[in-house]
């Protein structure tokens, strides 16, 4: 018996082909493969580095400069992991020194005033509502704990990639994971009772 | 959500820790295994998993922020440094198109020959193989996951001594997979389970 929504992911084999294809264009300086694979990888970069920085000017930075790494060192990439694990490894490292560089550390109190907050606790239940909800419990969370969840549940990446992703045991990833649900689903019991 | 107490040894608890990734589907066959049969007996972690599928789907929802790139993406590779790059001439006069174009018809014919080159070259490359390749389930039949502290030599006594074949593992939340002829199964699971170290010993029937 089994509870599983997907028993099988035959598509990744041949998107990771496919994708070889276009890196091996682009050793050879290939623009329109190149094209491509920014055009598939830039939102899921951009949202991914959107968990770990905020400034939409930085996160566009953040994924142009992995993408640039793509185009100018596309021989650096062996196949030995996905494409998708390389660029966000890149992205991830990039993203954490952007961080660094532009601290600032009342961001996620930032980000909390920015969304609506009580005030719409007399709207009507709707998927609005919902969303800010979530969005206000995931901004509660450490960033790193957002990026997992977001690698996780977004992009559905499995836990030894998220690992190599983020340089981190296979354990750790789990248990982050662990306590980010219990944090979204505490934050959102109280408002939305029904939904959890 | 239950608290966390262990990492390893405790099949609810691994169950509790890979639900998202059951969840998504990406998941490795023998977690997976371990996570069905875990569910089939703990009302518990069937309700936790109702609630991870419709988290999942909030958080699939979410808006991403809307970042357009690649026209400067463009213009940054038109800039000059110390890598080389396309010649900024094609891409300032008439945009990433025609400058793709141009840049193949000037660069084609070292391309091309580059490529005769590698196709011909005596060197095989090592052949392509992509990790998100569909994994085959194993074919065991038997579930089993050690105490935390059990040392090597006592769990391969502990295998050996059920008759078993070990087909898979350690997974990631640390269970081996064994395979035995059907009619030796329940014999085996006695002996596993009266092993000291064996903290689950459970038949598992893959779906086809």
């Amino acid at each position: 018996m089994t509870y599983t929504d997907h028993q099988a992911r035959p598509t990744l084999a041949r998107e990771d082909d496919e994708e070889m294809g276009l890196v091996v264009a682009v050793r050879a300086r290939d623009l329109r493969a190149f094209e491509q694979l920014y055009r598939r990888y830039q939102p899921r970069l951009a949202r991914f580095v959107g968990t770990l920085v905020r400034s939409p000017a930085l996160v566009e930075e953040v994924v142009n400069d992995t993408l640039m790494v793509l185009w100018q060192k596309a021989g650096d990439f062996t196949g030995a992991s996905r494409l998708s694990t390389w660029l966000f490894a890149i992205a991830y490292r990039k993203a954490v020194r952007a961080r660094n560089r532009h601290a600032a550390p009342s961001e996620s109190d930032a980000v909390l005033a920015e969304l609506p907050g009580d005030a719409a606790a007399d709207a009507p239940l709707s998927q609005d509502r919902t969303r800010q909800a979530l969005q206000r419990a995931m901004a509660g969370l450490s960033a790193d704990h957002r990026a997992v969840v977001d690698l996780t549940y977004f992009h559905e990446i499995g836990y030894r990639e998220i690992a190599e992703i983020l340089g981190c045991p296979v354990d750790t990833v789990k248990t982050r994971m662990f306590h980010a649900r219990r944090h979204l689903r505490r934050a959102m019991a109280g408002e939305l009772a029904d939904w959890i | 959500m239950g608290e966390l107490l262990h990492l390893r040894g405790d099949p609810h608890e691994a169950t509790m820790l890979l639900l998202p990734w059951y969840v998504t589907g990406a998941i490795e066959p023998g977690d997976r295994l371990l996570v069905d049969a875990h569910l089939a007996g703990c009302e518990e972690c069937r309700g936790e998993l109702a609630a991870e599928r419709r988290l999942h789907a909030a958080v699939a929802g979410l808006p991403a922020p809307s970042v357009t790139g690649w026209d400067r993406m463009v213009a940054d590779l038109a800039q000059p440094d110390e890598t080389p790059r396309l010649p900024n001439r094609f891409l300032r006069r008439a945009g990433w198109m025609l400058a793709a174009q141009a840049a193949v018809l000037v660069l084609g014919v070292g391309v091309v020959l580059h490529l005769q080159r590698q196709a011909s070259s005596p060197v095989a490359p090592e052949p392509y193989h992509a990790l998100g390749s569909p994994q085959q389930a194993p074919a065991g039949n038997i579930l089993v996951m050690f105490a935390p502290d059990t040392r090597e030599p006592a769990l391969r006594k502990a295998i050996e001594a059920s008759g078993a074949r070990l087909v898979d593992g350690p997974t990631a939340a640390g269970a081996y997979l064994l395979a035995i002829a059907p009619n030796e199964r329940a014999a085996a699971l006695a002996r596993l389970r009266a092993e000291a170290g064996v903290t689950l010993a459970q038949p598992v029937d893959p779906a086809p």
